[in-house]
């Protein structure tokens, strides 16, 4: 039902395009609701102003999950749209299926140059043994630490400022033996654990992707950190927004994506901040997290492409990755748009945006690999059972690693 | 000549009749749109799913590859551990829910006060969106400001269960919904083959002296058992695909705590459109539908021995 829906949709749109005789139309498929969609079409709108020949048309597919399944849809059929926002795993099987346009040959090194290397990693596969460029960033978003401002008035700086502050904070006020306050907030997701991964040291895979290194002296040393901590946090499958506002929790480590609720949750109750992820036995890295946009060549025609790839350039300028952060709060892509006066002029006034522009710069990603979503559920599942008491820090990440080293590495 | 005819015989020369055709001609034209659109969303779907299912799905070139998908699936532990707790869940919420609606059906039977009332609000929950529902059970499950914990803390003493953090209290909590939600339903189904039970009979057992539980016992539950047996297949079937309440109560298809409430449609989900493994996922949804189907078959054989038709 879906394919033939989008069959229709697409032979609608080509006959709208073949209407408006010289224009070339250009499908984005977005996942974009309606508070980042105003503008995502200003900037549609100002690219068209400049491109008259130019028709972008936005496609809202729905949340993430409609849009990978509207898209793997599509793409089986043979007829995508033009363009769209995709995450890694699924633009290594739109490369497997030989539907992606290579954007890197047509981007100037100085741009290239200018774009955060978790970025750039993010972006960048190898097709045929070569590292190619094959998609742009677009809403990326950084691992932070939001803070209670009445309760913590400076952010820790370090594991072992986090857990002491996590400690002195943690109060049972009306002496029921459970806290009412906590300290910090865990909710157990794989990038919440990779940060700790990785700042004490740690690699998911090897270099070659055939050995998974979860079960290193870098994973137990995280594990048994997050153990520690876990004594002073509350701990739930669900957003820790809500309790944050709530003053339920003094501290907790999330994605910047989440800032507009963390802002609504604590209006009214108490103030807050954002601060650079307290540093780790090696580093203080952050995962990136968030979309990048591809262009397709299957199913598209020349004139499609090269207008889509327009785009796809305007929406990485400086100029427009500003503007897009600003309004969004999604980070900027450009090292120059970090350090520009304009971003320093809105950082005075948004101090909450200040830490996620510091972690875009020391950000890192997932290696790429085809079965990733798997690998990430093993490493997941580890943590819970450590969380959980099931399972101690060793057996847990052992037993990821054999699973993804016999299920998801051999394939 | 003018013999009535009791049974239809089969004209053996009906095949030379024109008139054999254009009839038959006549009904398929009027079957015509639910062949099409059966044909189209049912059975080519159908079909569709077995053939892929034998494939590694690529996208645009699958590869075949016989029965590896299934036989990878059979090797998986979390597909057992789904398959534990979709039968877990079965259990504990299809025989509760069907107790509990007979007995308020034949309640709401009797004439009392705010009937409709009643069959509205029962109602209610089945015609709720699942997605809102389960949003307002993320409250109500809530460790501290849950509706369920502030009554079981306040009034029973009971220490406050996380509910959807605890791994051993992840599928009651999806229990707990599915039989809120699914009650109503029952509710009006009973109800309906309540009404259609002749009052002659309740009549004849009065006169005769039986007692309220000898009538349910000897009236209402043989009468009704056609009732009962229809109810029990289609919140078996119902049942065995438990998906949205699961995949709101913990965002995604991660299935809950350590995958405490990962059933076999969740783990179809995360299979086909998590891990984009088509071919793998139509495995899955396969074996669903042959352990239903069996499942069925064996409750139309035992049916023989309990469901009574008047």
């Amino acid at each position: 039902m879906l394919r033939k829906s989008l069959v229709f949709l697409i032979a609608l749109t080509l006959l709208t395009v073949a209407g408006f005789a010289g224009q070339v139309e250009v499908t984005f498929w977005h996942a974009m609701s309606s508070g980042h969609q105003p503008t995502l079409q200003a900037l549609a709108d100002e690219f068209m102003q400049t491109h008259p020949d130019i028709k972008i048309t936005l496609v809202y597919q729905g949340r993430y999950g409609d849009l990978s399944q509207k898209l793997l849809s599509a793409v089986a059929a043979g007829t995508p749209p033009v363009m769209a926002q995709m995450y890694e795993d699924w633009t290594m099987k739109f490369i497997e299926a030989d539907a992606l346009l290579p954007l890197g040959p047509d981007i100037p090194q100085d741009v290239i140059d200018d774009i955060p290397q978790a970025f750039l990693d993010s972006n960048t596969y190898v097709v045929n043994g070569q590292k190619v460029l094959m998609t742009v960033p677009f809403n990326k978003s950084a691992m932070v630490l939001f803070y209670n401002t009445d309760l913590v008035p400076t952010p820790p700086k370090t594991w072992d400022e986090l857990l002491q502050m996590a400690k002195d904070l943690t109060v049972d006020k009306d002496g029921d033996g459970t806290p009412d306050q906590y300290g910090f907030g865990i909710r157990p997701y794989t990038e919440f654990f990779i940060n700790f991964f990785h700042q004490a040291g740690g690699r998911i895979l090897n270099d070659d992707m055939t050995k998974c290194l979860i079960n290193s002296p870098e994973g137990i040393q995280a594990m048994e950190y997050l153990l520690k901590l876990k004594q002073y946090s509350l701990y739930q499958t669900s957003y820790l927004s809500g309790p944050f506002g709530d003053g339920k929790v003094a501290m907790y480590i999330g994605s910047s994506a989440g800032t507009p609720y963390v802002a609504k949750a604590s209006e009214g109750k108490h103030g807050w901040m954002t601060a650079p992820l307290p540093v780790g036995p090696k580093n203080g890295d952050g995962i990136i997290q968030g979309t990048n946009v591809g262009v397709f060549q299957l199913g598209t025609t020349q004139a499609q492409r090269e207008a889509a790839v327009e785009f796809a350039k305007f929406l990485i300028s400086k100029e427009a990755t500003l503007q897009w952060a600003e309004e969004t709060g999604y980070l900027p892509v450009r090292k120059s748009a970090v350090a520009s006066e304009e971003w320093k002029n809105f950082i005075a006034k948004h101090p909450e945006a200040e830490a996620s522009g510091k972690m875009a710069l020391i950000g890192f990603v997932y290696p790429h690999h085809p079965n990733m979503y798997n690998i990430r559920q093993s490493i997941a599942t580890a943590l819970e059972q450590v969380m959980l008491g099931k399972a101690t820090p060793k057996e847990a990440l052992d037993a990821a690693a054999k699973q993804i080293d016999t299920e998801y590495l051999g394939e | 000549m003018m013999k009535r005819k009791l049974l239809p015989t089969i004209d053996p020369d009906r095949y030379r009749n024109v008139r054999f055709w254009r009839d038959t001609a006549q009904a398929y034209l009027y079957l015509l749109p639910a062949i099409v659109i059966l044909g189209t969303f049912t059975f080519y779907p159908f079909i569709q799913a077995f053939w892929i299912s034998f494939y590694r799905w690529k996208i645009r070139n699958p590869e075949f590859i016989g029965w590896e998908n299934y036989i990878r699936i059979f090797h998986d532990d979390l597909f057992w551990l789904s398959l534990w707790h979709t039968v877990y869940y079965v259990l504990g919420s299809v025989i509760p829910t069907m107790t509990l609606a007979m007995l308020i059906a034949v309640l709401l039977n009797s004439k009392i006060r705010g009937r409709s009332f009643f069959r509205t609000a029962f109602f209610l929950p089945y015609v709720t969106n699942t997605v809102a529902a389960s949003m307002v059970f993320l409250w109500i499950y809530d460790r501290d400001y849950g509706l369920l914990n502030y009554i079981l803390h306040n009034l029973f003493h009971i220490r406050l269960i996380d509910w959807l953090n605890t791994p051993q209290f992840a599928m009651p909590a999806v229990i707990l919904m599915g039989i809120w939600r699914f009650l109503g339903f029952d509710i009006v189904i009973f109800l309906a083959g309540l009404q259609g039970i002749d009052k002659t009979y309740y009549e004849a057992a009065e006169v005769d002296g039986a007692t309220g539980w000898a009538r349910f016992r000897y009236i209402t539950l043989p009468l009704l058992s056609p009732t009962t047996f229809f109810v029990f297949i289609i919140s078996i079937i119902g049942a065995f695909k438990v998906f949205q309440e699961i995949f709101i109560l913990w965002s995604g298809p991660g299935g809950g705590p350590l995958h405490a409430a990962m059933t076999v449609m969740v783990y179809f989900y995360n299979t086909a459109w998590g891990q984009w493994q088509l071919g793998r996922g139509a495995a899955v949804a396969n074996i669903l539908f042959v352990i239903i189907f069996i499942i069925t078959l064996i409750q139309m054989r035992l049916s023989k021995r309990w469901v009574f038709y008047q």
